[in-house]
């Protein structure tokens, strides 16, 4: 595997050449400073400019074409990372050993026609093609509600993230959603081409000149690639323990406890939280998962997650409405007994090689292999072989100091048991 | 040891069926490093009613128990958990029960020999206790009530119910609160001793692995255990009518889309076809006529009948095949006439049908691509035909528009259950 990074001015191009894959993947993310009130814009830009162009005025036309071409696939998406926000545009497709010369440029090229050339109409998107998208981010706003488990990782968010983007509903808002007109997208498609900060990325057994030389020809604007900044969110400290309980009509209760680290430095940040969560509520076999699950029964699934950008962790389980107390009390209990030491040297050497297994498994998806060079070069993160080397050096010791640094912030119950 | 090459691939295949009666298939591939092993048994939530190993009546076991089972089958006499293993060598572990098949299984880099042989063993010597039994109860009753908050899946449960009469396909794979409860230790020994025997299970391993060595270690591991004489299981038979049980039904949930369902019921015995080519053959016709590039779809949208893609499901039993359409859409009336008034106009063109036909090819190298996938292909061709279908990409290219066209005019698309779930209708 061979990475080379170019400097187009406009954008940065990194390219991959492997031969292990019979497929070509590109991913071009576009990234700025995250404003509450833009991600409604940015997430219709991620579907629209996937829907249809300038030649391919529906998204039947579009995909006939991606049929034509050995059945492209394609795919936008919007999301948060921290301070910033980033909108990819992805396409994966044979490699032209495996179907017709020239077929890889053709494919990027479909690919660079629906960014750069939109179907505008009298200075804005086509009605017909914005109204369609736009309904179809209504209905996925909506059915953000439907689901229990994704509805109360939003309001625990909401809870902890006060004044911090943390806050901010990635998946946008329904209430502001009709203030989003054809006129006013266009111009922020223009305003996100001229000065978002551009990231282009190729993956595949490829010719790395020749890449160079499609992407040079085609070129996103003349203006020079914006610098990036840091990309961490700093929470407030934490406050008195806040809970919250609300009531939506669904079945099961769902449980989320937030809690809140401090003064982490780079290696616990990166390594030493890993552990921590994953010998905590990491798999299946954790601590949470034994005592809550495996001994009590309260639950089918529970499990905990770590967010490096936020320093947040969260603890999420699907329970009775009756267990609420129980559970809590037995998660406290568990994160107590990590600042105790009590887990064994096993579960380190665990982490540890499910980590490399982890990482290893990287190698086998193309796209993976790009988000690691992405955050590589964004979040500072190291890649893949050192993380492998690093993970090694995370001492029991380590993990009992960390565990000392986390403090519970809020808890969120959503109460279910309305059949019941 | 068998070597087979996926013609136009680059793929080969390694397989043994061994004395007692297990099938090995294993698929080497070097280009990746991690390894996806998964050991399966043909049984799973419609094998309900069966005569056990060494009786003569049949019984009837509560729904649910093959995903039940599934759960206990980690129940170990020394008390370690089988998941715990798995972690502690790198790897991770699960398990999964259909309706057809329950899969334990394994992905993982490091110590594949140690992870492989446990992976035999402990599915080959579980420990069941009417305590342990009572503990899984509880376990088992959150992950029903999980899905009880889950539109997708039970308006797909309530519209099996629809369409059956008999055939057990119509219980959803999991059970009820009520029937998990009935659960006993006796109930899973009887399912255990009968469809877990080698003869009734396989092993397929896909990645980077060494073929010979791995179908050798499988062998030695069964050599040592000793496992009764291969029989027959006798299954219960269903007399399945052809007609849908109930036309509509309307369901109320806590959602604010309504999504509709429409299943259509063929009797797959009325065309002269091999089940495969029958499902490649219907796959084209949902993809044709309802997909992206469907005239009807564009239509759809540009009416502001709906925003979302219509998904598609193909259903089997022995005799029958459920032809399922799905939807989200705030009109499912408008929605359900314009399906049911396009499905019967046979208008397709043939350069269309080849152009899904070159798409259908792509879709198979990109297969090839991944482990996960590979392992997937091979564990259904097992399950649904009984053999590995290694001349796939052949197979599709010989699909014919003329047999196409002849097999949509004799489909009878009047045999329909409809389910539309709705909001609830609040009282305040």
């Amino acid at each position: 595997m061979n990475y080379k990074k170019y400097d187009l001015e406009s954008s940065n191009l990194h390219v991959i050449k492997t031969d292990k894959f019979k497929t070509v993947a590109v991913r071009i993310y576009f990234k700025r400073k995250l404003k509450k009130d833009e991600i409604n814009y940015r997430n219709m830009l991620s579907d629209i400019l996937l829907e249809s162009n300038s030649q391919y005025k529906t998204r039947r036309q579009l995909q006939i074409q991606k049929e034509e071409l050995y059945n492209i696939s394609l795919s936008g998406s919007s999301y948060k990372s921290g301070e910033y926000t980033f909108i990819t545009y992805s396409m994966s497709f044979l490699n032209e050993k495996y179907t017709e010369p020239n077929m890889n440029e053709k494919s990027i090229e479909l690919l660079l026609d629906l960014i750069q050339k939109p179907y505008i109409d009298d200075n804005k998107f086509d009605l017909e093609t914005f109204n369609y998208t736009k309904d179809g981010l209504k209905n996925f706003l909506v059915s953000i509600d439907e689901n229990p488990d994704r509805l109360a990782a939003i309001r625990l968010e909401e809870e902890m993230g006060e004044n911090t983007p943390l806050a901010y509903r990635a998946s946008g808002y329904l209430d502001t959603l009709d203030e989003v007109t054809s006129e006013k997208l266009y111009e922020y498609y223009k305003s996100m081409i001229e000065n978002d900060i551009i990231d282009i990325f190729v993956i595949g057994d490829i010719d790395e000149e020749k890449i160079k030389q499609i992407f040079e020809k085609r070129k996103f604007r003349d203006k020079k690639n914006p610098k990036t900044e840091s990309h961490f969110v700093k929470l407030e400290d934490t406050r008195k323990e806040k809970e919250i309980i609300e009531n939506k009509g669904f079945v099961q209760s769902k449980l989320k406890m937030g809690f809140k680290m401090s003064e982490l430095d780079d290696f616990e940040r990166k390594y030493v939280m890993i552990a921590y969560n994953f010998i905590l509520g990491g798999g299946n076999d954790s601590k949470l998962f034994r005592e809550v699950r495996e001994k009590n029964s309260l639950c089918y699934y529970i499990s905990s997650s770590y967010s490096n950008l936020y320093q947040m962790l969260t603890v999420s389980a699907g329970i009775a409405n009756d267990s609420y107390e129980k559970t809590v009390s037995l998660v406290k209990k568990a994160i107590q007994e990590m600042k105790d030491g009590d887990f064994d040297d096993d579960d380190l050497e665990e982490v540890k090689s499910i980590y490399k297994n982890t990482c290893l498994s990287f190698y086998d998806n193309p796209f993976d292999i790009i988000n690691s060079y992405l955050v590589h070069e964004y979040l500072d993160y190291d890649l893949i072989e050192d993380k492998i080397k690093n993970i090694q050096k995370v001492t029991k010791e380590d993990i009992i100091k960390v565990a000392s640094k986390i403090k519970l912030d809020t808890v969120y119950f959503l109460e279910g048991g309305s059949d019941e | 040891m068998n070597k087979l090459t996926y013609n136009h691939l680059d793929i080969d295949i390694y397989s043994e069926k061994l004395d007692n009666g297990l099938e090995i298939y294993v698929i080497p591939k070097d280009s990746v490093n991690n390894i996806y092993a998964t050991f399966s048994t043909k049984f799973g939530a419609v094998n309900n009613e069966f005569t056990p190993i060494g009786e003569d009546e049949m019984i009837r076991v509560p729904d649910g128990v093959a995903h039940f089972l599934e759960h206990q089958v980690f129940n170990q006499k020394d008390g370690r958990d089988p998941l715990n293993f798995f972690t502690s060598n790198g790897a991770s572990g699960n398990a999964n029960t259909s309706y057809y098949k329950t899969t334990y299984l394994f992905t993982g880099t490091d110590k594949f020999e140690e992870n492989l042989e446990y992976l035999l063993d402990f599915v080959q010597e579980p420990y069941f206790t009417d305590q342990s039994v009572n503990k899984e109860k509880g376990i088992i009753e959150q992950e029903i009530n999980m899905y009880l908050d889950n539109p997708y899946n039970q308006s797909y449960e309530l519209l099996n119910s629809n369409v059956f009469h008999n055939h057990p396909i119509k219980n959803n794979v999991i059970g009820s609160v009520k029937s998990i409860k009935s659960i006993t230790k006796e109930d899973l020994y009887n399912c255990y001793n009968t469809f877990y025997h080698p003869s009734n299970m396989f092993v397929v391993v896909t990645g980077n692995v060494d073929p010979e060595a791995t179908i050798k270690l499988i062998k030695d591991n069964q050599s040592k255990k000793t496992f009764a004489e291969p029989t027959e299981i006798e299954l219960k038979k269903y007399d399945e009518p052809d007609e849908v049980k109930k036309e509509f039904e309307t369901l109320e949930m806590n959602i604010s889309l309504p999504k509709v369902l429409m299943g259509f019921k063929f009797n797959m015995h009325d065309f002269n076809l091999e089940e495969q080519v029958l499902r490649w053959y219907l796959s084209l016709l949902a993809n044709i006529k309802f997909s992206t590039t469907s005239l009807f779809f564009e239509n759809l949208k540009k009416d502001n009948i709906t925003t979302e893609e219509i998904g598609y499901t193909l259903l089997c039993t022995d005799d029958h095949a459920l032809f399922i359409l799905d939807n989200e859409t705030n009109y499912p009336d408008d929605f359900i006439d314009r399906v049911k008034d396009e499905i019967k106009k046979i208008d397709i063109d043939e350069q269309e049908f080849n152009r899904k036909k070159k798409s259908f090819l792509s879709s198979i190298i990109y297969m090839t691509d991944d482990i996960y996938s590979l392992n997937q292909n091979v564990m259904s061709n097992i399950v649904n035909d009984g053999f590995v279908r290694t001349d796939i990409y052949d197979e599709i290219l010989k699909l014919n528009f003329k047999e196409f066209n002849d097999f949509i005019s004799k489909l009878d698309f009047d045999n329909l259950a409809t389910v539309v779930v709705k909001p609830k209708e609040t009282s305040d």
